[in-house]
C-alpha cells in the first residue's frame, strides 16, 4: 500500500477518536481564550487602580497589594512551561486531596496561562493610549476609575481584538501539552492510535493535517470577526508568531 | 471665581509657574498670552488641578483644591478644559462624547443627557454629525465637538489651551466663531492663545506671561493698544 492509502485508511478507521480530540481540543482553545480574557480583566484592572495621597492608608495599601500580587501572578505564568504548570497543577491539587478530572485541570491551566499573556496584551494596549483620553475625562470630573471602564479599557479591547484571535490560535497549537496529563484532545489521540497501529509516522502526519485545516479555518473565522471590529485579524506569518 | 495665590510649580529643573497670583472673576473673558515655555499651558493645567501646583493653594468657588478625588470631582465638574488636541473619546460618537459625563457624573437620566448634547451639539452647529466617530470627522469639527462635550456639562468656567493650534487654517475660523458666540452669552472663559484679532476682538482682559511669571494683567483695550512691557510689544510685533 502507498504512504497515502495508509494514511487514508488511518483516517477512516481513527476518525472517531480523531474528531473526539479535535472536539476537546476546542472547547479547550475556546473556554480557556474566553475565560483567559475575564481573568485578565480582572488582572489588569487591580493593575490599573489609581492611588491618591488623599486617600486612607487601608485603601493605598490594599490598592498596592492587590497590583503587586497581579504582577507576580503574571510573571510566574509567563515565566514557565506551561507543560510544568500542567504537572505542577495536576499532581499539586491531586496530593492536596482534590479530585479534578483531567478536562478540568487542562481547562483551568489553559485559562491560567491566557490570563497572564493577555493581561501584558492589555496593559500594552492601555499604555498606548493617548494621555489626553485620561486628561479629558478626568477634566470632565470623572473618577479614575469611571476613566478606566468607560474611556480607556474599551478603547484598548478594540484594539486588541486581534491579540485575542492570535491568542485563540496559540491555544489551539499549545494544548497539545496537556496530553501529558492525559486530556483527550487531539494530540493525545493521534499518539493513542500510533501506539495501537503502530504507524507513528502516518498518525502524527494526520495529527498535524488535522491542526492545519482547523487553524487555517480559525484564522478565516477571526477575520470575519477582526473586519466587525474594523482592525486586522491575526495571520500566519512572522509577524503574528513573533507574538507568541 | 477663581483664586489662585502664591503658586508655583517645579517640574524638577527650575520653576515653570513663579509666585502666581491672580483671581478670575466670574463672567469675564481672559485670554493668556505670551511665548513658548512662558508656563501658560501649566497655569491653566493648575486651575482644575491637571497638574497640581508645587506650592501654594486654588481655589474655586470657596473650595481649596486638593488631591482628594471627591474634592477634584466636584471641582472640575464646574470646570470645563478645551484641550489643544481635542482628545475626544476616539471609540465614541459625538454624541456619546457628549452624554458620557452628564451620565456619569451628573448623574442625569439617559433622556436628560441626550437633550443636553444635543442642545450642546446644536449649538456649535454640530448637531447633524452627532452620530460620528471623531475619526470620521475633520479637526475643526473635532474641537467643536469637545467644545460641546465641555458645555454639555453646563460648567461655570471654561478653560481652553490653544484651542487652534493644531487646526489647518481652514478650520480656525469655524472654532474661533463658537468661541465668540460663547463670549457674547458671557460665560467665564479663560482662553490662552496666539489668535492676536480674536483675543482683541472678545478679550476683557490680558495675561502676559514670561518665564513663569505674570508680567502684565491689564484690561485687553488697554494691553492692546499699548503694551507696556518691552517683551510685550516685542511679542506683538512678531505675531503682526
Ligand atoms: N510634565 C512636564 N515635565 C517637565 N517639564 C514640563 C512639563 N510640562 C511642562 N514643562 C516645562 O514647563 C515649561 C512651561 O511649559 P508650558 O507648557 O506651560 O508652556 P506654554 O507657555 O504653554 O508653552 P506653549 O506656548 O509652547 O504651549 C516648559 O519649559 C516645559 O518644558
Ligand atoms: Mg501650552
Amino acid at each position: 500500500m502507498t504512504f497515502l492509502g495508509r494514511l487514508w485508511t488511518l483516517f477512516v478507521s481513527g476518525y472517531p477518536l480523531l474528531l473526539e480530540g479535535l472536539q476537546t481540543t476546542l472547547l479547550l482553545a475556546v473556554i480557556g481564550t474566553i475565560a483567559g480574557l475575564f481573568i485578565a480583566l480582572l488582572l489588569i484592572t487591580v493593575q490599573s487602580f489609581h492611588v491618591m495621597p488623599g486617600e486612607p492608608l487601608v485603601t493605598r495599601a490594599s490598592k498596592r497589594l492587590s497590583a503587586r500580587l497581579s504582577k507576580i501572578y503574571v510573571a510566574f505564568f509567563r515565566g514557565t512551561p506551561m507543560l510544568v504548570q500542567a504537572m505542577v497543577f495536576y499532581y499539586g491539587l491531586n496530593q492536596m486531596g482534590v479530585r479534578i478530572g483531567f478536562f478540568a485541570a487542562g481547562l483551568i491551566v489553559v485559562s491560567l496561562n491566557t490570563a497572564a499573556y493577555l493581561t501584558e496584551v492589555l496593559k500594552a494596549g492601555l499604555n498606548s493610549l493617548d494621555v489626553g483620553q485620561t486628561e479629558a475625562s478626568l477634566s470632565l470630573g470623572m473618577s479614575h476609575f469611571q476613566t478606566y471602564v468607560r474611556v480607556l479599557l474599551p478603547q484598548a479591547l478594540k484594539n486588541m481584538v486581534p491579540a485575542i484571535g492570535n491568542e485563540l490560535i496559540v491555544n489551539i497549537k499549545d494544548t497539545a501539552v496537556l496530553s501529558v496529563i492525559g486530556v483527550g484532545e487531539l494530540f493525545y489521540m493521534g499518539r493513542a492510535i500510533a501506539s495501537t497501529t503502530y504507524r507513528y509516522t502516518e498518525a502524527f502526519i494526520l495529527v498535524s493535517l488535522v491542526y492545519l485545516v482547523t487553524v487555517l479555518i480559525a484564522v478565516e473565522v477571526l477575520k470575519r470577526v477582526a473586519a466587525l471590529f474594523g482592525k486586522e485579524a491575526p495571520r500566519l506569518t512572522s509577524q503574528s508568531e513573533g507574538l507568541v | 471665581m477663581i483664586h489662585v495665590k502664591d503658586v508655583t510649580k517645579d517640574f524638577g529643573d527650575g520653576n515653570v509657574l513663579n509666585d502666581i497670583n491672580l483671581t478670575f472673576n466670574d463672567h469675564e473673558i481672559t485670554v493668556i498670552m505670551g511665548p513658548s515655555g512662558s508656563g501658560k499651558s501649566t497655569l491653566l493645567r493648575c486651575l482644575n488641578y491637571l497638574e497640581v501646583p508645587t506650592n501654594g493653594t486654588i481655589t474655586v468657588q470657596d473650595t481649596v483644591l486638593k488631591e482628594d478625588p471627591k474634592v477634584l470631582e466636584s471641582v472640575r465638574k464646574k470646570v470645563a478644559m478645551v484641550f489643544q488636541s481635542f482628545y475626544l473619546f476616539n471609540h465614541l460618537t459625538a454624541l456619546k462624547n457628549c452624554t458620557l459625563a452628564p451620565r456619569r457624573v451628573l448623574k442625569l437620566s439617559d433622556t436628560d443627557a441626550l437633550n443636553r448634547a444635543e442642545d450642546s451639539l446644536s449649538e456649535v452647529g454640530m448637531a447633524a454629525f452627532k452620530n460620528r466617530k471623531p475619526s470620521h470627522l475633520s479637526g475643526g469639527q473635532k474641537q467643536r465637538v469637545a467644545i460641546a462635550r465641555s458645555l454639555a456639562m453646563h460648567p461655570d468656567v471654561l478653560l481652553f489651551d490653544e484651542p487652534t493650534s493644531a487646526l489647518d487654517p481652514e478650520n480656525v475660523g469655524e472654532v474661533l466663531q463658537t468661541m465668540t458666540s460663547l463670549a457674547k452669552k458671557k460665560m467665564t472663559m479663560i482662553i490662552v492663545t496666539h489668535e492676536m484679532q480674536f483675543a482683541k476682538r472678545i478679550a476683557d482682559r490680558v495675561i502676559f506671561m514670561d518665564q513663569g511669571s505674570v508680567i502684565e494683567d491689564r484690561p485687553a483695550k488697554d494691553f492692546f493698544a499699548a503694551p507696556a512691557s518691552k517683551k510685550a510689544q516685542a511679542f506683538l510685533a512678531h505675531l503682526g
